[in-house]
């Protein structure tokens, strides 16, 4: 089966900024991809190369089969994104955002509108519909995003940190969603620092520090490079800061002075 | 309203697909765009007029405030056509021009440098010339709409006078005016783009935004009184370097086809006027847009500040410093040393004082400008006039201080109630402070100092007074809207008519001090009696303020 994401070298400088020095990897179809590392690892950046928003870059990178920098509005198509900041425009209502987004990806109107209702429905929205987003805590914020980067049905979605805002309940039910999205043939690519959350979704997990992989496959493959127990234990030993008891050490003694 | 550009719009079309965009989702663009700009609250004359919930004609409401300010150029036109055409007509260019210029810089920059689009737009299967050209189209109707708003009254004029052919041909002159304008315009950002990081680019057009918005109001000030006293002096005297001033071109254009004279010179501001718009909009597509497109994608460009290597210096900055020798305890120093520091570099606290700043200068120096000759011969030195701008500063205070209240991170004033703050009257006193040493003192001291070289020595007397009258009213702005705690309401609680009321109030007694200072100075030193009461008026302000408790605060 041909992978859904491929990526070969992918090397990308901002101005004289290495910032991902030859990503290589393959993901296949149905999986959940939790793609972590520290800040400024170059996360983000991967997610902008694949739904095309980079174009220039170095290395390989497919999605669907097509080439990221040929085929863009068609891996467009076929792609959801929810971002990291939660830009939107807040003026408007979320039916009016969600219907805006569904005339860009070319839906039917009366279409995206029962979908919407339906959708915001299923978040406890319904009553907000009409309302401006001026008002909206960033958890609502969050579900009109999610909704909005998922509504079209598309084939492989990147959610760069989702779950940011949302509560206990909403944490369960999104996460039950990828579960599900995953199951129906959908991949997904997840971004995130909240590691028990990537450790009990993924099928795999990719961790990249300073540009670079550093550590690719399932937690159980993962847990065997190093003895931790957890998916959090592991990172900070992989990602070369397993200093973090001795700081809080010094923290706590700079306080108590 | 919005049914009618979007029918302009679909006549647009098959022209949109030409250009290589999707004419659907151009429209569906556009149509957002609309939407949004409808709710935005705008820059350039609300000053005074803050968020309200829900706004959804705000651009409409803009376009009327245009037209009124556009007619200013028509009294020009009825007024001094028949002296000077061809100033008439230039100055009837030059507000439109001015205003879509302004626009373009204040309301639009907001626009032009958003970088949501990219974020919310891009993701979806749109492609980068889908997204220009609606962007393009966007502002152009804008602009349009906004030339037409401000020069509907000059051709409403010319339209009588000489006839409706004439006045197409005048509106086809704006257009072609503000066309030249966007070209003009984008050339600035760029240049600003190019030798500035983004955060120095909103900062250097906030201060255009400033300068702007104090130029229109000294234009206002100052233009009426130049018609009125100087009707007879307007002449023919055209210079040559007029000719260099983009609105002279389409004057001359349109005096050339009123007149009618098609001599070489006119002929050659005719083709200045025609060829140069286009030349631009050349120009602009196939070199600047997408060289500007680049820089703009270029912005929002997460680049991640790169860790120095330097230590952190421990050294106590100026405002630190002065906050020591202002203030009496380390609370007040707190209070004085953020607001010191939040007014300096809150670009919409900048955004909101400064202007009012800009008009007190405005203001002394058409005072100046009137009286300066009268203020030479009065012997006492004490005369009115010599008093009067030393109350100028008063004005510009009332605004600052009703400002420091607010701030869009109100939410930070968390801290002010999580810490065991006993004394919640110093931190108020130390910003009060901040605000008076920062805004009040210069103005003084400028003012001050004309006043002493105007009218000696014997001033001194004056000045003093007027610097603790000045100071007690800056306390009273500060008690009188209610005790606060600096930057923690939210701006949306800004109302316009709440106030006005105490500040009426205020204004009164600065006049009726006024009038007991002139009072005290036709009394052998009178003024200096009054300045230890004054004095002393100031420091039970003071007091009070530092002594007030957190019953009389409240925090959101």
């Amino acid at each position: 089966m041909n992978p859904v994401i491929e990526l070969q070298q992918l090397e990308k400088y901002y101005g004289t900024t290495h910032i991902l020095k030859g990503i290589d990897l393959s993901v296949s179809a149905g999986q959940v991809i939790g793609y972590i590392g520290p800040n400024g690892a170059g996360k983000s950046t991967t997610i902008k190369i694949l739904i095309g928003l980079i174009p220039d870059f170095l290395g390989q990178a497919s999605v669907l089969g097509m080439d990221v920098r040929k085929d863009t509005l068609e891996i467009k198509r076929r792609i959801g994104y929810v971002p990291e900041l939660a830009s939107l425009y807040d003026s408007l209502t979320p039916l009016e955002y969600l219907q805006f987004i569904g005339k860009l990806h070319k839906l039917e109107p009366a279409m995206v509108e029962r979908r919407t209702m339906d959708l915001l429905r299923l978040f406890n929205l319904e009553g907000n519909a009409n309302d401006r987003m001026t008002t909206f805590s960033k958890g609502m914020r969050q579900k009109v995003l999610l909704i909005s980067g998922l509504f079209h049905n598309p084939d492989v979605v990147f959610l760069d940190e989702p779950l940011s805002g949302l509560d206990a309940n909403a944490v369960v039910l999104v996460k039950e969603i990828i579960r599900q999205l995953a199951d129906s043939g959908k991949t997904i690519f997840y971004s995130s620092h909240i590691m028990d959350v990537v450790e009990r979704i993924s099928d795999r997990i990719v961790i990249i520090n300073q540009g670079q992989v550093i550590a690719n496959g399932s937690f159980e493959e993962l847990k065997e490079l190093r003895a931790s127990g957890s998916l959090e234990q592991l990172f900070t030993q992989l990602t070369g800061n397993d200093e973090q008891v001795s700081i809080a050490g010094a923290f706590v003694q700079t306080i108590n002075q | 309203m919005q049914g009618l550009l979007l029918m302009i719009l679909s006549w647009m079309r098959p022209l949109f697909r030409k250009f290589g965009a999707d004419p659907d989702q151009v429209e569906a663009i556009v149509a957002l765009k609309i939407t949004l700009d409808n709710r935005r609250t705008y820059t350039a004359f609300s000053q005074q007029q803050y968020k309200q919930k829900d706004r959804s004609n705000s651009f409409w409401l803009m376009l009327l405030l245009y037209a009124f300010m556009g007619s200013f150029g028509c009294v020009v036109l009825i007024g001094v056509y028949n002296q000077a055409p061809i100033y008439a007509l230039s100055f009837s260019f030059a507000i439109p021009m001015l205003l879509v210029g302004m626009a373009l810089i204040s309301d639009f920059s907001s626009v032009l440098l958003d970088s949501s689009d990219n974020a919310i737009i891009l993701p979806c299967p749109v492609n980068g010339r889908t997204l220009l050209i609606a962007r393009i189209t966007h502002i152009c109707l804008y602009l349009l709409l906004m030339s037409m708003a401000s020069s509907i009254a000059s051709a409403i004029v010319i339209a009588i006078r000489f006839g409706a052919g004439y006045s197409l041909l005048y509106m086809v002159f704006v257009m072609l005016s503000s066309l030249l304008v966007i070209f003009l315009t984008n050339l600035l950002y760029l240049l600003l783009m190019r030798f500035t990081s983004e955060e120095k680019l909103r900062e250097a057009i906030m201060y255009v935004q400033i300068i702007v918005a104090i130029f229109f109001y000294a234009g206002y000030q100052v233009l009426p009184r130049m018609i009125s006293t100087t009707d007879n002096l307007i002449q023919l005297n055209v210079k040559w370097w007029h000719y260099l001033l983009p609105p002279v071109w389409f004057g001359g254009s349109m005096e050339a086809f009123l007149t009618p004279a098609f001599d070489p010179l006119h002929l050659s501001l005719l083709a200045l006027a025609v060829l140069t718009p286009f030349a631009g909009i050349w120009v602009t597509i196939s070199y600047l847009t997408p060289l500007y497109n680049q820089r703009i994608a270029s912005i929002d460009v997460d680049a991640r500040p790169t860790q120095t290597g330097t230590l952190p210096q421990h050294t106590t900055s100026r405002s630190d410093e002065l906050a020591r020798w202002l203030t009496g305890s380390p609370l007040e120093a707190a209070g004085f040393a953020l607001t010191w520091r939040i007014m300096l570099r809150d670009r919409q606290f900048k955004l909101r004082a400064y202007p009012a700043i800009g008009y007190m200068i405005v203001l002394f120096f058409m005072f100046v400008w009137r009286t300066g000759n009268s203020l030479d011969d009065s012997d006492t030195g004490n005369s009115f006039a010599s008093i009067l701008p030393l109350y100028f500063c008063t004005l510009l205070l009332g605004n600052a201080i009703s400002l420091l209240r607010y701030s869009e991170q109100h939410k930070a004033a968390w801290v002010f109630v999580s810490t065991p703050l006993e004394e919640p009257g110093e931190v108020m006193l130390g910003a009060v402070k901040a605000a008076i040493v920062q805004l009040l003192l210069p103005v003084q001291v400028v003012v001050s100092a004309y006043v002493l070289y105007v009218g000696g020595i014997k001033s001194l007397d004056d000045v003093l007074l007027t610097t603790f009258v000045n100071i007690s009213i800056a306390f009273l702005y500060a008690i009188g809207n209610g005790y606060f705690l600096p930057f923690s309401s939210p701006i949306g609680e800004m109302t316009k008519g709440a106030n006005v009321a105490r500040t009426l109030i205020i204004m009164m007694m600065v006049g009726l001090l006024g009038l007991m200072h002139w009072g005290l100075s036709k009394v052998p030193y009178g003024v200096w009696a009054g300045i230890p009461v004054m004095a002393g008026i100031a420091y039970a302000l003071l007091v009070r303020i530092r002594k007030a408790e957190w019953a009389k605060f409240t925090v959101s």
